[in-house]
């Protein structure tokens, strides 16, 4: 028999109770001289002759017994079966091996994982024992390198965890993709994470043991942030996905640091959005905090951790050579109020302070000259986030001291946005057919240098780019009607706030597991406390300032970076269990069967402790 | 009276004393010249024979009648009586200041000084079922004392076996008298008829003292207790107040059945707890010692 929850058993001294209790009883009782039992034992029906020492005796062995089964239930305890599938699909001969078992965390339904790594020893017990097996999990964790079969402790798997980083198992094939040997991969088999299987073509067998359900049932939380303040009032919302086909009733909490919320919410099958209001002031304060879900399919998408930081006046300054280029600027920034917006022409730039401003517009500059060069990047360096739209103006010389461009785009017909990164904040909620509509007449042929294509034409020239360190985005066009039919298009409006809230929301406090954070500190060294363990991080030099780069985030929680606290959390894309649908090939096996490697019996303990205690309950009556 | 209440009688410690504390007590209250007259008795008259002794013919008769006639006294039974105590363990049960031993003591001390002063002789045996001291009966102060050290000196001690026990003391009973049994009678309700009827079927009057402390039938606990058998050192764990009922009820039914038996076989059967006066054993003393008369 084995235990899903080992750890029970720390319970176990327990079953010391009952006869610790009766033992005190016992000894707590007073103890007097009779003259002889005679007649006291020669009574038929009295509670303490054999029979009633018999019942105690037994009342302490249902009683022992009662707390063993409820711990043995705790336990979970399961049945393993003996046979399964995959003996079937193992080599008879000595051949190199690479097994791969999914952690991802969508692993944790329906106790995959733990069914994974029985299936991984039942693998190693029964490989050929010259075979040389090299053993993977999705993370890109290595744990065996070339090993034989009977090298492999049984401890080595059964300590094997989930984990909460992305998964690699694109990469691990890919890197393997001329190893001459078979490839197992156990997995849930989830469409979100090997989608790229339906295309991949390998020198390898590939094996897979799905143990993915057609049929799942699993809600968990999507997406979470701060609404922006109202009336000195926060509201938060939170986006909820329900996978299953039916009505949940999930409770739901927001732990802060001062405060606490509970809400009942009926979640219908698919996405749903829930407004919420924190009854109370924050202040100015950091405040932490996270938002549970009660729900027990899975518990990587159930916890989004957050820190909430009051909003800083957002100011923008639209600085602009020509007044006519910023006409559709001021027709649309006149209905945004939530913004300090100013204009100034680039002549006058000197009178100003730049780093007064959140974000800076600049719109079709024809020359960047030295002076203008180092506000600019004195501006980059203090955070300032800079959206530059190039224009016919541009003057290549003058411009390619900050990067190369080549002459403007004057094309014969017209461009049309063919390619942009969907997953990107400013394309975010933003409909295909909507980015394709606008018609380009003229675009900067700008060559690119350590500069990121958010979007490109249909002639492969970029329309949106954006710079490694995330301060600076660059629309190759310049809004105006000689150059795009942009202002009159659905597309312009959204685009344009979508780039002002990319920025708004780029001081950002929450992360994914994954996700590489990049800080800037002005000092050598740096604490960071995470919530498995405290680091001390060294800080590198990146374009004149000290950044530190941290990728080692394993758990979902809150880090701190001295006095910077942030947020970590799972990527609960993985909560959506949706199978692949996959055809089988020439080198991809999918053993399908269901594997039903073990079968939990905590249930049937439940049952007899339920039965002992109606035994107990029947004693103590008659 | 009040002298003979068991408190008070238990505060003297030399067992003679008590005894003849007890026996005056008992006597000067009760009836002082039965005494007297149970000791020698007017029986007749008969006319005078050559030989009498003058001394016994009664000259009142004669100032009357002008004849001789002589006064016929009955002799002094010489009863012989048997005490017969038991001193198992659990006769040393006590749940005040007396023990069920003690208060048979008391009466048997007491029983010997009275049969001594009504010039019967009195043996005792003291048993229990591993051994029994025997005293044959004799009448002389020597003895009487002899019987009061002997009862002092011993203490409770070993089982109860009454049949076993009254069925070796009657082996050394050759003639026949008057036993008086001191007992809690904790054994088999059939083993002790069996043993009394024995007694009883040797010709002996029988008269049993089933003495009890009054808690033995009480049970006055308010908690479950653990008991320890004072005979077998045997634990066991019990809630007195569950099982009072039934357990008073079964040894009503015990006593029952001793008397209804005891009735049936002329056994003079007396039950008698240990917070009770000693003038209530007397009294079925001497209406017993009457009978035998």
């Amino acid at each position: 028999m084995n235990f899903f929850v080992p750890n029970s058993f720390y319970f176990l001294p327990l079953i010391f109770l009952p006869l610790i209790l009766h033992f005190l009883f016992r000894f707590r009782l007073k103890r007097v001289d009779f003259s002889s039992l005679y007649f006291l034992v020669a009574l038929k029906k009295e509670r303490f002759n054999f029979f009633y020492q018999l019942r105690e005796v037994l009342f302490l062995i249902l009683r022992t017994l009662f707390i063993t089964l409820l711990i043995l239930n705790l336990s979970r305890p399961y049945l393993i079966k003996k046979k399964s599938p995959i003996l079937k699909i193992l080599p008879q001969k000595a051949k190199s091996i690479i097994l791969i078992l999914d952690d991802s965390y969508s692993m944790q339904y329906k106790n995959n994982f733990e069914k994974g790594k029985e299936i991984l020893k039942e693998i190693i017990k029964n490989l050929h024992p010259n075979s040389r097996v090299t053993i993977f999990l999705t993370s890109k964790k290595k744990i065996i390198e070339n090993e034989k079969p009977i090298n492999i402790p049984d401890t080595l798997i059964k300590n094997l965890k989930i984990s909460y980083d992305i998964s690699y198992a694109q990469k691990i094939l890919e890197e393997f993709k001329n190893f001459n040997g078979e490839i197992y991969l156990i997995t849930d088999l989830q469409e979100y994470s090997y989608s790229f299987l339906k295309d991949f073509h390998s020198s390898f067998l590939l094996k897979i043991i799905d143990l993915g359900k057609e049929n799942f049932e699993n809600c968990g939380i999507m997406d979470f942030h701060f609404l922006p303040e109202r009336e000195e009032k926060i509201y938060l919302q939170i986006k909820l996905i329900n996978y299953s086909q039916k009505e949940l009733e999930i409770p739901i909490t927001f732990y802060g640091e001062d405060f606490n919320l509970k809400n009942f919410l009926i979640l219908p099958p698919g996405i749903k959005k829930f407004n919420f209001e924190i009854p109370k002031k924050l202040g100015e304060k950091v405040i932490t905090g996270k938002v549970e879900i009660e729900e027990k399919n899975l518990e990587g998408d159930n916890t989004y951790y957050f820190v909430y930081e009051k909003e800083k006046k957002f100011s923008i300054l639209v600085a602009y050579e020509n007044e006519e280029d910023i006409l559709y600027f001021k027709k649309l920034f006149s209905v945004m109020g939530n913004y300090q917006i100013d204009y100034l022409p680039l002549k006058e730039f000197n009178k100003i302070l730049l780093s007064s401003y959140s974000l800076l517009f600049l719109v079709n500059p024809s020359q960047i000259d030295q002076f203008l060069k180092w506000q600019l990047s004195d501006y980059l360096k203090k955070e300032g986030k800079i959206i530059l739209i190039l224009g016919k103006c541009l003057k290549e010389n003058k411009f390619n001291e900050i990067f190369e461009t080549l002459k403007v785009w004057e094309g014969k017909g017209v461009l049309r946005i063919d390619k942009w990164e969907e997953n990107h904040f400013i394309f975010q909620d933003l409909k295909g057919k909507v980015i394709k509509e606008p018609k380009f007449y003229r675009v900067v042929n700008l060559k690119w240098k350590n500069l990121k294509i958010l979007a490109s034409f249909n002639n492969n020239l970029p329309f949106l780019l954006e710079d490694t360190s995330n301060n600076l985005l660059i629309f190759t066009s310049n809004f105006s009607d000689d150059f795009t039919d942009m202002p009159t298009k659905i597309l312009f409006p959204p685009l344009i706030f979508k780039t002002i809230e990319y920025y708004k929301t780029k001081t950002k406090n929450n992360f994914f597991i994954g996700e590489t954070i990049k800080l800037n500190f002005d000092v050598s060294q740096i604490k960071v406390i995470t919530p498995f363990g405290n680091f001390l991080k060294e800080t590198y030099f990146e374009k004149g300032l000290r950044m530190i780069k941290f990728a080692e985030t394993k758990e979902p929680g809150i880090y701190q970076f001295e006095n910077k606290k942030i947020s970590v959390n799972t990527n609960k894309e993985e909560g959506n269990l949706k199978k692949l649908n996959l055809e089988e090939k020439d080198n991809l096996k999918i053993i399908k069967d269901e594997i039903k490697m073990e079968y939990e019996i905590s249930s049937l303990f439940l049952f007899f402790a339920f039965f002992v205690f109606l035994i107990e309950i029947f004693l103590l009556l008659i | 009276m009040k002298y003979l209440l068991p408190e008070i009688i238990h505060k003297i410690k030399r067992l003679d004393l008590k005894a003849k504390l007890v026996v005056e007590g008992f006597l000067s209250g009760f009836h002082k010249s039965s005494y007297k007259g149970q000791a020698i008795e007017f029986a007749d008259y008969r006319p005078y024979l050559p030989g009498d002794e003058l001394k016994r013919i009664d000259w009142k008769i004669f100032a009357k009648t002008d004849k001789f006639w002589i006064r016929e006294y009955e002799e002094e039974t010489n009863l012989r009586a048997y005490l017969l105590l038991d001193n198992s363990c659990s006769m040393a049960y006590k749940s005040k200041e007396i023990s069920k031993f003690e208060y048979s003591s008391f009466l048997a001390a007491c029983f010997a000084y009275l049969l001594f002063k009504q010039h019967d002789s009195v043996g005792i045996a003291i048993f229990n079922k591993n051994n029994y001291q025997y005293l044959p009966p004799q009448f002389s102060k020597f003895h009487l004392s002899k019987i009061l050290e002997t009862i002092e000196k011993t203490k409770p001690e070993g089982e109860t076996d009454i049949l076993r026990s009254l069925t070796e003391i009657g082996k050394k009973i050759k003639k026949r008298g008057l036993i008086i049994i001191f007992s809690d009678l904790f054994d088999n309700k059939d083993n002790v008829l069996k043993a009394l009827k024995n007694l009883r079927h040797k010709k002996n009057e029988v008269l049993v003292f089933h003495i009890l402390d009054p808690n033995e039938v009480n049970l006055d606990y308010n908690e479950p207790i653990i008991v320890r058998d004072l005979e077998t050192k045997r634990e066991m764990m019990l809630d007195p107040r569950k099982i009072k009922k039934e357990y008073q009820e079964s040894l009503r039914n015990l006593f029952l059945y001793y008397k209804r038996e005891c009735i049936a076989h002329y056994i003079d059967y007396n039950f008698i707890f240990t917070n009770w006066p000693f003038e209530y054993a007397f009294f079925n003393y001497l209406e017993k010692r009457a009978r035998i008369k």
